[in-house]
């Protein structure tokens, strides 16, 4: 809204303002629009309807209407005493006597005369009393984050465990993953996406995003438990104990695996290359090479109890040591030689099972048997489910263990 | 103009929404303004105006404010008036600074056609009068209680 501003010497001009705007704005704009010089805010009086209008109130609260008027004029701001007062006053009374006295004799002249005199008389009073700007509010200080102090020790926690269970690298992934989250993602779920991505950052960030599929949410709820067991001392008793198992299930396994191919492979025993491809395709040949990976010391002892179950087959491994070894060092699918590596490779077979067998799988994990058991119990067996019940059930003390 | 001639008598309430218009307007120099102190009042009795210190006397400079009260006999009689600001005028009573009728001679021989716009005229016309253009004047600046008629404290303040 408009408002007036009425001056002392008869003359007057428009601000533009707010009825929200102190008079501390309004004097700074004031002071804007006619000059510093002319009229300092410091220094201005405002007089509206008969009240001086203070500095800390509103224009509303004035009851500054629209196209109202103001009366403006600049204070001494002397603090001196009121003989000073009295002095400065007393000597420009004297000389303003004459004009006054020459404005009574010509009456028409005398508005222009006394405002003439008023000019000079106000203009050395303000000049010398500045008054002094405001002391600016001192900023508030940054308050300190003891939040962000403590989460890095907790961070630095979280890596040193992370580090005894999977590595620096793993761990950088980790933490690369959290700071392109910028906060959005927990550890936990970084870990968990981690495992359902089988360690791959690309895979893991999709997941971040999209959601865990369905097929990738089984690994990591059975990989927990798996992980859990390199990182205890007692869990390497039931990791021993578990390979010890294994051989004795290769007598069991190995003459319905090897029997029937035996047959034809001593017929051609000259063919040394073409005899071992068929360890490739077996799955006790990939178990075994799986086992033999993850603890190389039960080689030996593995070779001896397949020595005197099979001779053929020991006596054809001798004659091709080196493609033997090969075949045992190739990498398994899936890329981890631990116990999730077992069930990497154990998943492409669940993926590509009959219903069948499917249902067969389902009907041994009802009698009480955890998956990674049956699994790899029931591809021990060649699919044999009545074998790998019996099996099962035979060596249940060692599985509880 | 002459009041004999007139057998018109405007009523009070009228009288005193003129006088509010007129001050809302700012009709004049500007060295006179006044406004009624509480905008809800509806009987309109309580005033507030300010006085610029006419120039070449020991007034220039100050902003004298002052107080009216209108009685329910306004405009047949005169208001009272009274400075909040500490003044020395000749017809201002030092302690109460309450105008004197009998020494101001508009309050003493009121008119009905006089308005309160003519009585702060007047006082500054005081000002400017030999006897009180010289007068030593209170310290300015000062913070000054008085109790107005309502019994309440009023501040005023001139920075």
């Amino acid at each position: 809204m408009k408002v007036f501003v009425k001056t002392l010497k008869g003359t007057h001009f428009e601000i533009e303002v707010n009825p929200s705007d102190t008079l501390s704005e309004v004097k700074k704009n004031i002071e804007t629009v006619q000059g510093a010089d002319v009229y300092p805010a410091a220094q201005q009086m405002l007089i509206h309807q008969g009240k001086v209008l203070k500095d800390g109130t509103t224009l509303e609260e004035n009851k500054v209407a629209e196209s109202s008027f103001i009366v403006i004029m600049l204070s001494k701001t002397k603090s001196s005493s009121g003989e000073g007062s009295t002095t400065s006053t007393a000597p420009s009374a004297k000389p303003s006597a004459t004009p006054t006295s020459t404005s009574v004799s010509t009456a028409p002249q005398a508005p222009a005369s006394t405002g003439a005199s008023a000019t000079p008389v106000t203009a050395p009073t303000a000049a010398p009393a500045p008054a002094p700007a405001p002391a600016a509010p001192a900023p508030a200080p940054a308050p300190i984050f003891s939040g962000s102090s403590v989460r890095p020790e907790s961070d630095i926690y979280g890596q040193a465990a992370s580090n005894l269970v999977a590595g620096s690298n793993l761990e950088g992934t980790i933490q690369q993953i959290l700071d392109m989250g910028g906060g959005s993602w927990d550890r936990d779920t970084v870990v968990r996406t981690l495992r359902a991505a089988y360690n791959n950052p690309e895979r893991a960030v999709e997941y971040l995003y999209s959601g865990i599929p369905e097929q990738a949410e089984a690994p990591p709820v059975t990989g927990v438990p798996a992980s859990a067991q390199p990182s205890n001392p007692p869990a390497d008793t039931p990791q021993a104990a578990q390979p010890a198992s294994v051989p004795s299930s290769g007598p069991n396994a190995n003459p319905l695996d090897l029997f029937p191919q035996g047959l034809p492979n001593v017929g051609s025993g000259a063919a040394g290359a073409g005899s071992l491809d068929f360890l490739r395709n077996s799955q006790q040949f990939q178990a075994l090479r799986a086992m033999v990976q993850a603890n190389p010391q039960i080689l030996q002892p593995m070779l001896q109890e397949l020595g005197k179950q099979n001779p053929h087959l020991m006596r054809l491994i001798q004659e091709h040591q080196v493609d033997f070894l090969r075949l045992i060092n190739e990498p398994v699918e899936g890329g981890e030689g631990n116990i999730l590596g077992q069930l990497a490779g154990a998943m492409p077979q669940a993926v590509t099972v009959t219903p069948e067998e499917r249902q067969a799988i389902e009907r041994l994990e009802a009698m009480g048997f955890d998956r990674a058991t049956v699994l790899e119990v029931y591809f021990a067996c060649n699919k044999n489910e009545e074998l790998a019940a019996n099996y099962l059930l035979d060596h249940m003390h060692e599985f509880d263990e | 103009m002459g009041s004999e001639g007139s057998s018109v008598v405007v009523p009070r309430n009228f009288r005193l929404l003129e006088e509010l218009e007129r001050g809302e307007k700012g009709i004049g120099d500007g060295t006179v303004s006044y406004g009624m102190d509480d905008a809800d009042d509806i009987y309109m009795q309580s005033w507030t105006g300010t006085i610029i210190g006419p120039p070449s006397t020991v007034h220039e400079g100050r902003i004298y404010q002052l107080k009216l009260f209108c009685s329910r006999d306004y405009p047949d009689n005169p208001p009272s008036v009274r400075f909040q600001t500490r003044i020395n005028m000749t017809c201002v009573n030092q302690e109460t600074g309450v105008v004197e009728p009998h020494l101001f001679p508009m309050l003493a021989n009121w008119k009905r056609e006089r308005t309160m716009e003519d009585i702060l005229i007047q006082l500054k016309r005081e000002m400017m009068s030999p006897q009180n253009r010289k007068l030593t004047q209170p310290p300015e600046g000062n913070e000054e209680s008085r109790v107005d008629q309502k019994g309440l404290v009023v501040r005023c303040c001139i920075v």
